[in-house]
């Protein structure tokens, strides 16, 4: 079951993929002759209320948040790893200090700091991205230190020192990747589905998401319900995706958990 | 504001909880696709302000309900022999909403403020008429017109705010007023809520004793569901229907539509200040460049038109040919103009032609036809990004600074279908800095003249000037209906200000 | 539409269909509608046997079209007699429009008074009976006492009577009394009077109105059964009349307006529903592809509003009419929004201060009447004398 968490991830990357190598141009593609068509060869998902290929569309609206996910995702493990490595390592004022820190980030909910970030810097992919992952920070970061924390005195650790593995090597191979990954792997599928949800809420929204003509899963969908699509599969085919990816998501970050691999 | 919530039914479902549970036996509620950032009559610009106002305000006149001039405020009056001054007494029984009586200090006090340069008003042009306004007692105004005016009163329907309400001799958009606003129409305002919804409550001080006890204007920007709260039972009217919903409504015994044909059209206001809008050929480019039909296909049917009137308007001048796409003419213009094409963008020293074009986020239909456009201009070879404004940027970015490349709107007129504001260089709506000394000439004619027919000719000239010079592509009238539950009776509509008969409504 | 469900019915003529249950009375039951409905082949008889695409524009309210294509069908005579209530319509629209033009005028600009314009409207009048009214005009020569006396059953205008040069006024003036048989003028070209093209005909829709009943009158002769009555009235007045429904009353009340129209439509839908269930597939597919319902429906709302127009009950007249204006058609005549409808929509708003909406409504009828031109002119000045000196009011959105 393990290895299916990646299979969310490995599917969007290649869905991710076609759509960018696709070189399918939102903009280019209103035709006013062929308004909420139904499937077709033609057009598998049909067209929406601006004759626009809602299959293509769906795959280009991935990047609109697998991109900031990403973004996420490194920031948040660049972030994590080092302070919560540090604080599950060491005692002493800076690992509290940090822990502080984090403790007063994670009383800001995560809704309204990345609100607070798109309102400041703009709500393109990076500051999405970048917010997103900075708010993913203190969870993992403080994940990883308890982790780090119970896994210190266990005896194969004190085994390793005792042979003379190098205190680096020790964190890095032992602690981090031996006894983070499940975790880090486990947090990372959350971010993912966060930011999902974040992106196409605030795309469905209007305002601060991905803005049309550039598709998202969020904006198609609110376009086909407020112009009241008659082709059902351009309100279905966001929606399912959106709810078939998370649910994805959540199964495989459950999944993990449940083997106990962090 | 945008009330949307995933999924999109808990919207619907929690709408019409909470319109449910707040309605009241005698409350009508009627939604708007945006409600007012203020409530100030002074700054009104658009129609939802001005249904609004029309509620809690009064003017000196109004319409009867065969649209010939009444008194509202004012009780009598009387024009002086060489017609440049009028002395009005106004109603003794007249009060604010607070108590106090209704005075002549009160109307000078608005036609100054309006006509106050640091007020900023956006209905300055209403009063440019009016020299001066002089209170010679309580009740009593007296008027001093620039040039001598055959029938005053048809002007005298801006509304009258109450001068002790406010301090100094202008009004600020940001005073106090704009959510406590003090006037003395039928009705009073209760509360401006927080979610931008307005509560009103009927003046059983007014004379007029609406039979409504309370009204409630709520902000329902995702029209898809304003038809479905008004079938519901959610809604009491919704004063502009969509094109999809007509044959719901119509169908529905519950609902009766009601026609609210305003003289509106849309038109895409090229920026004359900024380069290279500024150059005829590069306007008349992207005019041909447009497809009008296909603009129009995806939002409903309507009339194309081609200049600043509707077809069916005595101004139309149906001589003007109708708009047709031509490329080829198009590209050889931006050559004349100095372009060259390079792949597939416009280029002149070595910079690419493109533009920004703003649409107001609330203006219904503007984000289909602003893709569309993008898509039909850049496989021109036309670079565009689109920015949709709230209600705040929109003000400060079109109405004030005129930030914009290419701005798409809509204007409504009441029936006297005056475009001055928006095309005379001295107009107060003219966004796009249109200046022609000719057109000048033909407002300043349709204004002053006395011979309708010379003001029609004027005007019909009027059109085929803007249309030859481009200040902005001319696109299509809709029609536009009003609907309403039949539980609401007695409901004759204005054609233009909507409310201005309420007070005969009444609810079943 | 019509053609489609023609051919559908084609196809399914020969097959044999259940007999219908009996039905249930109802006085709406005499209607042409209970009989297409309950004899679908009949009704395909009937098409097939005349020019089908008659009956189409017929079905749609083009009555010119359809009486151009009936050729000698007695449908031809249905149409004209259609065609000549929508210019009778028009022209009451015309004997309005004129003097209140001429009036608000003179109240603006007495100087108006020394041109043609007290004439033109004194014409309008002449024609609508008011001669004596007519012949109080101030300042009429004696050619133009002459023009009003021939409008008043008067003699006939002399050959030698100048009134315009280009004759049209003359013209019209055969015409009304039955003496020419057209055509008048080009409409869209003002009248030369006084060395001046200021105004248009005020008696073209008149003129076309006499020419358009005395080729009603003429016509074929009438035809019977099915084809006298299908896509016409749907029932007698002494049928509606027993359906009890609520009097309007005597002032010009809308909301007593609305409550008739809707205790009509309460009854209608269940009538409508019985029928349905009464009918064949066939006939069902006729009801709902034609709308033969709520066209019915439609016509009797008009007839209703012409009535309320005469009794001087415009508002009322105004709200029938909207309640019987198939708004997803807009201003596109179709067999739910007959051109009658807009003509009465327009005198009704004339009559509220609406002269602008007037325009509007004229605006559907584009087409219809050669002669409408001269009218919206004139209306259209009307309009802009009442907006002199106003200034107006413009918003967003």
């Amino acid at each position: 079951m393990k290895r299916w968490g990646a299979l969310p991830l490995a599917l969007l990357l290649l869905a991710w993929g076609i759509g960018r190598a696709s070189g399918y141009d939102p903009v280019a593609d209103v035709d006013v002759g062929q308004l909420d068509l139904g499937p077709s060869a033609g057009h598998l998902l049909g067209t929406d209320p601006l004759g626009r290929d809602v299959g293509m569309r769906l795959l280009l609206g991935v990047s609109a948040f697998f991109e900031p996910a990403v973004i996420a995702s490194a920031l948040a493990l660049a972030l994590a790893l080092p302070f919560g490595a540090l604080s599950g390592m060491s005692r002493g004022l800076l690992p509290l200090l940090v822990s502080q820190l984090w403790t007063a980030l994670a009383s800001i909910p995560r809704l309204v700091l990345v609100l607070l970030a798109c309102a400041a810097y703009g709500s393109d992919a990076t500051v999405l991205g970048a917010a997103a992952g900075v708010s993913s920070v203190p969870a993992l970061s403080q994940a990883i230190a308890t982790r780090i924390g119970q896994l210190r005195a266990r005896d194969y650790i004190l085994a390793t020192r005792a042979h003379g593995v190098s205190r680096s090597r020790t964190l890095l191979y032992h602690l981090l990747w031996l006894g983070c990954r499940g975790l880090i792997g486990r947090q990372l599928l959350e971010t993912f589905a966060f930011v999902l949800v974040l992106e196409t809420s605030l795309s469905y929204l209007g305002g601060f998401g991905v803005a049309e003509p550039r598709p998202s899963w969020g904006n198609m969908l609110a376009f086909a319900v407020s112009r009241g699509s008659e082709n059902r599969w351009a309100l279905l085919a966001p929606a399912l995706a959106t709810w078939g990816l998370l649910i994805s998501l959540i199964a495989a970050s459950s999944a993990w958990k449940e083997r106990g691999d962090g | 504001m945008t009330h949307r919530i995933l999924p999109s039914s808990l919207v619907l479902a929690g709408a019409m909880l909470t319109l449910g549970t707040l309605a009241r036996a005698s409350e009508f509620r009627y939604a708007e696709d945006q409600a007012p950032g203020i409530v100030n009559p002074l700054f009104a610009s658009t129609m939802s302000e001005a249904r609004v106002h029309e509620l809690l305000f009064e003017g000196l006149y109004t319409d009867d309900k065969d649209l010939a001039t009444k008194p509202a405020l004012a009780a009598s009056s009387q024009l002086s022999e060489d017609r440049t001054e009028m002395t009005i007494r106004l109603r003794p029984d007249a009060r604010w909403h607070d108590g106090q009586p209704v005075t002549a200090g009160d109307v000078a006090f608005t036609i100054q403020a309006m006509k106050d340069p640091s007020t900023a008003s956006t209905e300055q042009g209403r009063v440019a008429w009016i020299e001066s306004a002089t209170v010679v007692d309580d009740l009593t105004v007296r008027l001093r017109f620039v040039r001598p005016e055959a029938r005053p009163e048809d002007k005298l329907f801006f509304k009258i705010l109450p001068a002790h309400k406010f301090s100094g001799s202008s009004v600020k958009r940001t005073d106090g007023f704009r959510t406590r606003p003090v006037g003395s129409g039928p009705f009073r305002l209760d509360r401006y809520n927080d979610d931008g919804s307005i509560s009103m409550v009927r003046n059983p001080e007014h004379s007029s004793a609406p039979a409504i006890e309370s009204m409630t204007m709520r902000e329902v920007s995702d029209k898809g569901y304003q038809a479905k709260l008004l079938i519901y039972e959610s809604l009491e009217a919704l004063v502009r229907v969509l094109p999809r919903d007509l044959a719901t409504l119509q169908a529905n015994r519950k609902v009766e539509l009601y026609p609210y044909q305003t003289n509106s059209w849309w038109y895409l206001g090229y920026n004359l200040s900024r380069a290279p809008f500024d150059d005829p050929k590069v306007r008349e480019a992207l005019d041909l460049m447009v497809d009008i039909p296909s603009l129009l296909a995806p939002i409903g049917t309507g009339d194309p038109v081609t200049g600043p009137y509707v077809p069916s308007s005595p101004f139309y001048n149906h001589e003007v040919p109708g708009h047709a796409r031509d490329t080829d003419r198009a590209a050889q213009l931006l050559e004349e103009a100095g372009y060259t094409r390079s792949g597939s963008t416009w280029t002149k020293g070595g910079k690419p032609l493109s533009l920004k074009i703003s649409a107001h986020k609330s203006l219904e239909s503007a984000q289909e036809v602003v893709i569309n456009l993008q898509s039909q201009l850049q496989a021109q070879g036309v670079g565009v990004q689109v920015e949709f404004l709230d209600e705040v940027s929109w003000r400060s970015s079109i109405w004030r600074e005129r930030k914009f490349d290419l701005v798409l709107s809509q204007w409504s007129f009441d029936r006297n279908e005056d475009v001055r504001e928006q095309l005379h260089s001295q107009g107060s709506r003219n966004f796009t800095g249109y200046k022609s000394a000719e057109v000048d000439r033909l407002l300043d004619l349709a204004r002053d003249t006395l011979d309708p027919q010379e003001k029609k000719q004027a005007l019909r000239s009027v059109h085929a000037l803007v249309n030859a010079e481009r200040p902005m592509t001319f696109l299509w009238t809709l029609d536009s209906y009003s609907a309403m539950s039949t539980q609401v009776r007695n409901v004759v509509v204005h054609p233009f200000y909507f409310f201005t008969w309420a007070d005969d409504w009444a609810l079943q | 539409m019509l053609a489609w469900t023609l051919a559908l019915l084609a196809a399914c003529s020969t097959e044999t269909t259940p007999p219908p249950p009996p039905a249930a009375p109802s006085p709406l039951d005499q209607s042409w509608i209970t009989t297409v409905v309950a004899e679908p082949q009949a009704f395909a008889q009937l098409i097939d046997a005349g020019p089908r695409d008659a009956w189409v524009a017929y079905h749609q309210g083009d009555w010119s079209a359809a009486a151009r294509l009936a050729r000698d069908f007695g449908l031809r005579a249905r149409a004209e007699a259609q065609q000549a209530q929508l210019y009778e319509d028009l022209a009451g629209l015309e004997a309005e429009a004129w003097p209140l033009l001429a009036s608000r005028w003179q109240e603006r600009d007495p100087s108006v008074s020394d041109g043609p314009l007290p004439f033109l409207a004194a014409l309008v009048l002449a024609r609508a009976g008011q001669g004596p009214s007519a012949l109080a005009t101030p300042g009429l020569d004696p050619d133009q006492r002459a023009a009003i006396e021939a409008l008043s059953g008067g003699p006939a205008l002399s050959p030698e009577a100048a009134l315009d040069p280009r004759g049209c006024l003359k013209a019209s003036i055969a015409i009304w009394r039955g003496e020419h048989s057209g055509p008048v003028c080009p409409h869209r070209q003002a009248l030369l009077i006084g060395g001046e093209e200021r105004f248009t005909n005020p008696l073209a829709i008149a003129a076309g109105a006499s020419l358009a009943k005395r080729a009603a009158q003429t016509s074929a002769t009438p035809s019977e059964g099915l084809a006298a009555s299908l896509f016409g009235d749907a029932w007698a007045p002494s049928t509606l009349a027993g359906l009890d429904l609520p009097d309007a009353g005597s002032s010009d009340d809308v909301q007593a307006a609305r409550e008739r129209a809707r205790a009509f439509d309460a009854a209608l839908e269940t009538w409508s529903a019985s029928l349905q269930e009464r009918s064949t597939e066939d006939g069902r597919a006729l009801l709902a592809d034609l709308r033969l319902v709520e066209a019915a429906r439609n016509r009797v709302l008009v007839d209703w509003a012409r009535q309320a127009l005469a009794e001087g009950h415009p508002h009322q007249a105004a709200a029938w009419l909207m309640l019987a204006h198939d708004v997803e058609q807009g201003r596109s005549i179709g067999p739910l929004n007959p051109p009658q409808r807009f003509a009465l929509a327009a005198r009704a708003d004339l009559q509220t201060g609406r002269a602008r909406q007037a325009l509007d409504h004229l605006d559907a009828l584009d087409g219809t009447v050669p002669e409408l031109p001269a009218l919206v002119e004139a209306l259209g000045d009307l309009v802009v004398l009442e907006g002199l000196g106003r200034g107006g009011d413009s918003k967003e959105h």
